[in-house]
């Protein structure tokens, strides 16, 4: 099988900094262009503009031809699902006709036009990396400001459609793997202690009452309206650095402590994700991040951590719908129901990218 | 029974607007009555229901005063305050205040001293002009709209420029 459900622009199956607890890291601008009211107030025809404005900016760009543009009425349903499993657009986005995205081809780069702002702008990059991740944004809006003006207010910075959001506009989210710190009951006494210094801490995958589906969580500046840039990404590479310290001391803490129960944990999830037919999207969370915990122990060997970040993507539901529809994988006849198929196709990219891994007895 | 809208007078008239699921009542006095287009005398009662109730209904006691919207985008502050977002651009320099200490409450400290656009002294746009500032705030002192007239007298001072 030669991994069809993995696209050229997969910046996830790279290797950066802390992968054993960051996967990933986005840092995002908002701007808004002068002289038009932000999307929540603006006419159709307004928008439109902005949107050919912002298309057209790209266009003049110097590696023009790395972007797609694309409206988001000339997208498929499936494909805004996979826009909004990628992070690129919030799920339950309208599709207007004057909404649109542009993405680089190698998916480091994307933007929104008209969503909740003009323009978002932002870089993914795997793993703990802010700073990188500012840099490319910041040099691809420079070149922005060459053809459209931004707006901004002396005091305030640059003008968002969010309040908190003004100042510089920048939003850096830091997606993490908490396996250590939901188990050893940590976790809530860390989460409410960076809501109080003004972070946002979340869950990640969808869960509105601020629970994580497994132990994935997301921490992000609550505000960009003070300092500066450089300030900014200072503190929050000093919070998620306090973060992932925590984390590995828990999961060294609980091996230390628990081996046993650790070790049955980890050996559950390796013998399921392996040899499982059917995995649903909740239960492969769960599997991924304990096989991570295991990998990371030393408790399993013959993968990587970027592995299975990448898995987090695959196994979505609109990433897996996709591979089905494309027709090139065949699944057995007996599979009959529609959500039977993407559990069962589910199981088949797991155990695809999971055929070399194995339990590696420590003791 | 005093008025229910001013709550101050004695309620003269009774009234009851019923539909499918519910009923309202109101006791208005006389002056009340009058302003929302009941009358007593002998006249037919014409009112508008629907603009009687929600009024008196929302805010019993004093009459509410004109919201306060931004001129560019029409957001309130109401709507500011309730979605935490601006409607434009023109909303930052209109609610300046209001936003500045809206941010404070929720403990952000509005300190950005980062880098501004590189353009943004070379730039106008009808919006900012100073010239058409000045003129809106002529025309605003002479229709009597002071209220106007402060926002753009604060908007050309916040440019450096004189009145």
């Amino acid at each position: 099988m030669s991994n069809p459900s993995v696209p050229s622009d997969a910046w996830y199956t790279e290797d950066g900094p802390e992968t054993d607890v960051v996967l990933s890291t986005r840092v995002r601008l908002a701007r808004n262009l002068t002289g038009f009211v932000f999307p929540s107030a603006i006419k159709s025809d307004d928008a439109e503009s902005v949107l050919s404005l912002v298309f057209d900016a790209f266009n003049k760009l110097e590696d023009a031809d790395r972007y797609q543009m694309v409206r988001l009425s000339h997208v498929d349903s499936i494909g805004r699902r996979i826009l909004a499993e990628r992070g690129v657009i919030e799920s339950g986005t309208g599709n207007e006709p004057w909404r649109g995205v542009a993405i680089r081809n190698d998916g480091v780069i994307s933007a929104t036009v008209n969503m909740d702002d003009h323009l978002r702008l932002s870089a993914f990059r795997p793993g703990l990396s802010i700073y990188p991740g500012s840099q490319l944004v910041a040099g691809i809006e420079a070149s922005m400001q060459q053809q459209i003006q931004f707006s901004a207010l002396s005091g305030f910075g640059y003008l968002t459609s969010n309040l908190s959001n003004v100042g510089s506009g920048m939003k850096i989210s830091v997606l993490l793997c908490l396996p250590g710190l939901c188990l050893n009951g940590l976790l809530d006494r860390a989460v409410r202690e960076f809501l109080a210094q003004g972070f946002v801490i979340q869950g990640y995958y969808g869960s509105e009452d601020g629970s994580s589906l497994g132990c994935l969580y997301q921490l992000s500046n609550g505000s960009s309206a003070s300092g500066n840039v450089s300030s900014q990404i200072s503190l929050m590479e000093q919070a998620a650095g306090k973060l992932v310290e925590l984390e590995k001391r828990s999961r060294q803490e609980l091996y230390a402590s628990r081996p046993t129960s650790i070790e049955d944990t980890v050996f559950r999830a390796i013998v399921t994700a392996k040899y499982a037919r059917f995995i649903g999207i909740n239960e492969s969370v769960r599997l991924l991040q304990n096989i991570r915990l295991g990998l990371n122990l030393g408790l399993i060997t013959g993968i990587a951590n970027r592995d299975l970040t990448a898995l987090l993507y695959r196994i979505q539901t609109a990433h897996i719908c996709f591979v089905i529809s494309g027709g090139s994988i065949i699944i057995e006849e007996d599979v009959q129901t529609e959500e039977l198929r993407q559990d069962r196709l589910r199981a088949m990219v797991i155990q695809e990218v999971l055929k070399n891994a194995d339990i590696h007895e420590g003791r | 029974m005093i008025c229910d809208v001013c709550r101050e007078r004695p309620a003269v008239i009774f009234v009851q607007q019923v539909s499918k699921d519910s009923s309202i009542e109101l006791h208005l006095c006389e002056v009340c009555a009058r302003e929302r287009g009941v009358s007593t005398g002998e006249n037919k009662i014409d009112i508008t229901l629907g603009g009687l109730f929600s009024d008196a209904l929302e805010k019993p006691g004093k009459e509410r005063p004109r919201e306060n919207c931004c001129p560019v985008c029409g957001f309130s502050l109401q709507d500011i305050r309730k979605h935490r977002k601006a409607g434009c651009a023109d909303c930052y320099q209109h609610f300046r205040g209001e936003i500045i200490s809206l941010l404070r409450r929720e403990g952000i400290e509005l300190a950005y001293t980062g880098p501004l656009p590189t353009k943004l002294e070379a730039f106008r746009t009808p919006q900012v002009d100073p010239e058409n500032l000045r003129a809106e705030l002529q025309r605003a002192i002479e229709q009597e709209d002071y209220e106007l007239a402060a926002y753009y007298r604060d908007r050309l001072k916040s440019f450096g420029g004189g009145v």
